[in-house]
C-alpha cells in the first residue's frame, strides 16, 4: 500500500469487513429523501469531531499540488450535482484532483472531489452524473456518520489497519507528517469511508433516484460499471492473469461488483417504468466540457503502462472516429509495452497519427524516432524536424536537435 | 549542540508505570530566543480524542477546542516572561483564507519534521553524518516569510491526547512495529503525545525540537496544558542545562 | 500487559537484522557493486535497501530520503525493470532495451514513478549530458507526490555495451534539490566506469 494520504482522497469503498452480505437485498428509491440542508451543522459530539478532522483535511487538498485548476470545468461539474440534487448547492465545495485512480468521493463536510481518473472514463454527462449521484447520496442521506456510529461497536478491526498503516508509511517513505505521527486517526478516517453495503445501496437507489428525475437515462449507471469491469477484463487478460472483482479488498479503489450492477440495472429498470421520459444522456454537453482536457486525461492513464486497460480506453474513444489524439495514443501503448512487434505497431499509429489533421506536435516526434528506430534515416530525420517546427520550445528540444546533429 | 538521542520505544518501556519524558535536539550554538521577540504559532495541530474500547480514536471537538485554548494561553504566557510576544496563524478554513506560500511552508515544515522523527528519534535510522550535529533548515521559504510577515521565530506545534475509554493490549505491539521500520507511532493506549520544532526565521533552520510523550497529564485543563508546554520548552530556556528525563 | 510488548519489542533488540544507514565518506569511492566509481566531496549517509530497489542500485542521502538523495544504477543488464514490482501490479514500468531511444528513456524514467501513483508529473527539460565518457541523457522533471511535498528530479543515464548506467538526485523542490545540485553535478562529471 503505497501513499497513505492517498487513500484520504478514496471515500465509499465497499467494506466488505463490516457487514453480512445483502446481496439480493434491493432498496427502492422512491421513498428516500435528503437529510441534509444547506444550512447542515453538525450537533453531536462525534460528528463535530469528524468535521474538525475532515476541515484540516479539506484544506490539505485546496492547497495540494494535484489540484487542477479548471474553472469552466468545475461549474460544469457543479451544474451536474445541481441539476441532480435539484437545488443550488453553496454548501457543496467540488474539486477536481488529478489523480488517475477512478473515483469520486463525498466527505460529510460537503467536501467533494473528482478525479481525473474518473473523469477519463465515463462517456456522457448521464454516465458523470451517476456517480456524482451516488457520492451526493452519501452525503444526503448522512452515511458517514450511521456507518461510523456501527463501526465503533466493533472490534478492533479498523485500529489494526491504521497501525499497519503507520509501519506501511514509515518503511516507505511516502506518508506525510500529519499521517506518521497521526495514524490511527487516519484508521479512523478509513474506517469512516468504508461504508456498508447497505449504504452502497442506498447510495445507488439514491442517486438513481436523482438521476430519473433529472431526466437522465438511468441505464448509465449500470453502464459505467460495465464499462469499468471491462476495462479491468482487458487489463487482465493482456498480462495472461485472471480477472477478479476485487470489491472485497478494504483498500480497493472503489469497483464495482456483479451484484450492485444487478441491483443498479434492475432498480432503473424499475424507476423507467415510472418516471422516465426524453432521458438524456447528454453526450454532446460531456464531450464539449471534457474536449479541452482530452489529452491530459488520456496521457495520465497511457503514461500508467496497463497496456489492456489503454488500449480498451483508446478504441472506445475511437468508436466515435479516430483522431490525431487518439492514433498518437494508440501507438503509445505499444511503444512502452514493448513487446515482440510492438515497434511495428507503434510506429504504424504515430503514422496514421501523423496523416490526420489534429495530430499532436508529439505525434510528430514519436513518428520520427519510430522511423529512425526503423532504419529510415531522411525520413526520421524530417519528422523530428516538423517536431521542432511545431513546438520550438519543446522539453526535449535539446536531446531532439542533438539527434539531428548525429 | 548537545544532542541526544534516546530510542522512544526503550523510553516508553519505562513509562509503562506512568511518566512523562522528552528528548531534545539543538543546532549547533542554539540560544533561546530572549529580548523583545516575535513569535508566530504556525498552525498549531492539537487534537484531543477519546479511545474507544473498539480501539478507534474519536476527536471530540470539545476536548480539542479546549485543549488548544489551554495550549496556546499558556504558550503566549510562557514566552511572555521571556520576553516573546506570540501571534497564532490557524490553519485555513476557508478558500479566501488560504496562503499558498504558508502552505508550501507547512508541507516543507512536515516533510523535515518528518526527518527529524525518522534520524533522531527513531531506532536505527540514525543518519551517521548527522551524528553530533542538528541541521535541518527549512530555507529561503522561511527567510521569506519571516521577512514578509515581521515574525523571529516560527513555532510549528503537534500535540495529542487521549483518553481511553477502556484497554487496548494487543493494539500496543502492532503499534511497537512501527518502531522497528523507522516510524515510531506510538499508538494512544490513552497517551499523550507531542511535537515542538522551533525555527529561526532570520537563518531559516530549525534551531530546537523536542517531543513529549506521557502516560499522564490532560491538556484539556489549564494546569496540563502549561505543564506539557513547560515540559516541552523548558530545557529551552538553557541549552546547556543536562537533559532530564522527568519521571514522575 | 509488560510481558506482551516486552516481546513485541524483542525483535528490534535482535541486531543485525536491522538495516541501518552506514557513512560513506568524502574522496573516490565505487558504488553500485562496483559498477562505477564518484568522488564525492563530502560526507554522505547511505540508505538501507528497501524491498523496491534492484541489486543494481545504491542510494546515499544528505538529510534523509524523504528531503533528498542521489540514486546510482550501475549495469542494469537488457530485459530487466528499474524498480522491482509485484506479478500482480496492473500498471508497470517499461523493461530496459538496449536500443531505447532517448524518447523511450525519458518514458521509462517518468513511468517508475507514475506507477507508484504520481500522477502529476512534469518533463523539465531533456538534454544530452556528458556521462561516464560518453553521451548520455540528462531528463530534468518535478512532480507532485501523493503526500502534496513537491519534487525535483535530475536523472543521468548512459546504455553502455548493451547495460544501463544511471545517476539520479531527488530532492524537495523547496530548498533540498537546489541544496544538493552542486555536489550531484561533481559526482556525475567525476563518475568513471570501472574497468
Amino acid at each position: 500500500m503505497n501513499g497513505s494520504r492517498r487513500h484520504f482522497l478514496i471515500g465509499g469503498g465497499a467494506c466488505a469487513a463490516c457487514l453480512p452480505s445483502l446481496a439480493g437485498a434491493r432498496v427502492l428509491p422512491t421513498n428516500l429523501e435528503s437529510l441534509v440542508d444547506t444550512n447542515y451543522e453538525p450537533l453531536d459530539p462525534d460528528e463535530r469531531g469528524m468535521w474538525q478532522s475532515c476541515e484540516r483535511i479539506e484544506e490539505m487538498i485546496r492547497t495540494s499540488p494535484q489540484r487542477l485548476d479548471a474553472p469552466a470545468l468545475q461549474d460544469y461539474t457543479r451544474g451536474v450535482v445541481e441539476r441532480l440534487v435539484g437545488r443550488e448547492t453553496p454548501d457543496l465545495r467540488i474539486y477536481l484532483m488529478r489523480d488517475s485512480s477512478f473515483n469520486a468521493s463525498m466527505y460529510p463536510t460537503g467536501m467533494m472531489i473528482v478525479n481525473t481518473g474518473f473523469m477519463a472514463r465515463v462517456r456522457n454527462e448521464a454516465q458523470y452524473a451517476a456517480v456524482l449521484g451516488h457520492e451526493a447520496g452519501h452525503f444526503f442521506r448522512k452515511h458517514t456518520i450511521t456507518g461510523y456510529r456501527s463501526i465503533r461497536r466493533k472490534t478492533s478491526t479498523m485500529a489494526f489497519i491504521g497501525a499497519a498503516a503507520g509501519a506501511a508509511a514509515g518503511y516507505s517513505g511516502q506518508g506525510s507528517w500529519v499521517d506518521a505521527a497521526n495514524v490511527i486517526n487516519q484508521a479512523l478516517v478509513m474506517s469512516v469511508f468504508q461504508f456498508s453495503r447497505t449504504h452502497e445501496a442506498e447510495a445507488d437507489a439514491f442517486g438513481i433516484m436523482l438521476m430519473a428525475r433529472a431526466g437522465y437515462s438511468t441505464s448509465a449507471a449500470s453502464a459505467v460499471w460495465g464499462q469499468l469491469i471491462a476495462e479491468r477484463m482487458a487489463s487482465a487478460k493482456q498480462r495472461g492473469a485472471k480477472y477478479k472483482d476485487r470489491s472485497e479488498s478494504a483498500f480497493s479503489t472503489h469497483p464495482p461488483s456483479e451484484d450492485r450492477m444487478q441491483d443498479l440495472s434492475d432498480t432503473a429498470d424499475h424507476l423507467s417504468t415510472v418516471v422516465v421520459t426524453n432521458a438524456t444522456d447528454g453526450r454532446d454537453e460531456w464531450l464539449a466540457a471534457i474536449q479541452p482536457h482530452r489529452a491530459m486525461l488520456l496521457e495520465e492513464q497511457i503514461k500508467l503502462n496497463d497496456p489492456g486497460a489503454s488500449l480498451y480506453l483508446v478504441e472506445s474513444l475511437a468508436q466515435d472516429g479516430w483522431t490525431g489524439v487518439l492514433r498518437y495514443n494508440e501507438g503509445e501503448v505499444y511503444r512502452l509495452r514493448n513487446a515482440d512487434g510492438d515497434d511495428v505497431k507503434a510506429a504504424d499509429a504515430f503514422a496514421a497519427s501523423t496523416a490526420l489533421p489534429d495530430a499532436p506536435a508529439e505525434a510528430w516526434r514519436a513518428h520520427g524516432f519510430a522511423l529512425l528506430k526503423a532504419g529510415k534515416t531522411p525520413e526520421g530525420r524530417e519528422a523530428l524536424n516538423r517536431y521542432l517546427t511545431m513546438k520550438p520550445d519543446a522539453r526535449d528540444a535539446g536531446i531532439v536537435r542533438y539527434t539531428l546533429n548525429q | 549542540m548537545v544532542t541526544r538521542f534516546r530510542p522512544l520505544a526503550a523510553v516508553l518501556l519505562l513509562c509503562l508505570g506512568g511518566c512523562a519524558a522528552t528528548t531534545h535536539q539543538a543546532s549547533d550554538g542554539f540560544t533561546p530566543p530572549s529580548g523583545k521577540y516575535k513569535l508566530v504559532v504556525m498552525k498549531p495541530d492539537i487534537s484531543v480524542s477519546v479511545l474507544t474500547a473498539g480501539g478507534l480514536n474519536e476527536p471530540r471537538e470539545d476536548w480539542t477546542l479546549t485543549a488548544r485554548e489551554n495550549i496556546l494561553a499558556s504558550l503566549k504566557q510562557q514566552q511572555a516572561k521571556r520576553g516573546g510576544s506570540t501571534q497564532v496563524v490557524f490553519a485555513s478554513t476557508t478558500a479566501a483564507n488560504d496562503d499558498p506560500k504558508l502552505a508550501e511552508l507547512d508541507r516543507l515544515h512536515e516533510a523535515v519534521g518528518q526527518s527529524v522523527l525518522l534520524h533522531k528519534y527513531t531506532p536505527y535510522a540514525a543518519l551517521p553524518t548527522k551524528k553530533d550535529k542538528f541541521d535541518w533548515t527549512l530555507g529561503k521559504l522561511a527567510t521569506d516569510y519571516g521577512a514578509a510577515t515581521g515574525n523571529d521565530y516560527a513555532l510549528f506545534l503537534f500535540a495529542r491526547d487521549s483518553f481511553s475509554s477502556g484497554g487496548r493490549v494487543a493494539l500496543q505491539a502492532v503499534g511497537m512495529l512501527g518502531c522497528v521500520v523507522g516510524v515510531c507511532v506510538l499508538p494512544p493506549g490513552g497517551l499523550q503525545q507531542a511535537f515542538v520544532s522551533l525555527v529561526d526565521l532570520k537563518s531559516g533552520n530549525v534551531v530546537w525540537f523536542n517531543h513529549l510523550v506521557s502516560t499522564v497529564g490532560d491538556i484539556r485543563t489549564p494546569e496540563g496544558a502549561d505543564a506539557m508546554v513547560n515540559k516541552l520548552l523548558e530545557t529551552m530556556r538553557d541549552p546547556d542545562a543536562p537533559k532530564k528525563s522527568k519521571k514522575s | 500487559m509488560k510481558a506482551r510488548i516486552l516481546f513485541a519489542l524483542m525483535p528490534m533488540f535482535l541486531a543485525g537484522c536491522i538495516p541501518t544507514y552506514t557513512l560513506k565518506k568524502a574522496g573516490p569511492t565505487t558504488v553500485a557493486n562496483g559498477a562505477f566509481t564518484v568522488q564525492p566531496s563530502s560526507a554522505w549517509n547511505v540508505v538501507p535497501k528497501d524491498v523496491s530497489r534492484t541489486e543494481w542500485e545504491e542510494v546515499w542521502t544528505q538529510n534523509g530520503p524523504l528531503l533528498d538523495t542521489v540514486a546510482f544504477l550501475g549495469g542494469l543488464p537488457e530485459g530487466k525493470a528499474v524498480v522491482v514490482q509485484k506479478k500482480k501490479e496492473e500498471q508497470r514500468v517499461p523493461l530496459f532495451r538496449a536500443n531505447m531511444s532517448a524518447e523511450d528513456l525519458a518514458s521509462m524514467v517518468e513511468a517508475s514513478y507514475r506507477i507508484r501513483g504520481v500522477t502529476v508529473f512534469n518533463v523539465e527539460s531533456v538534454d544530452p549530458v556528458e556521462f561516464l565518457g560518453g553521451q548520455g541523457i540528462r531528463v530534468r522533471f518535478n512532480y507532485a507526490p501523493t503526500n502534496g511535498i513537491t519534487k525535483k528530479g535530475d536523472c543521468v543515464l548512459r546504455v553502455i555495451d548493451k547495460k544501463l548506467y544511471v545517476m539520479k538526485l531527488e530532492g524537495v523542490s523547496s530548498h533540498y534539490f537546489n541544496a544538493v545540485v552542486p555536489e550531484f553535478d561533481l559526482l556525475v562529471s567525476t563518475a568513471a566506469l570501472q574497468k
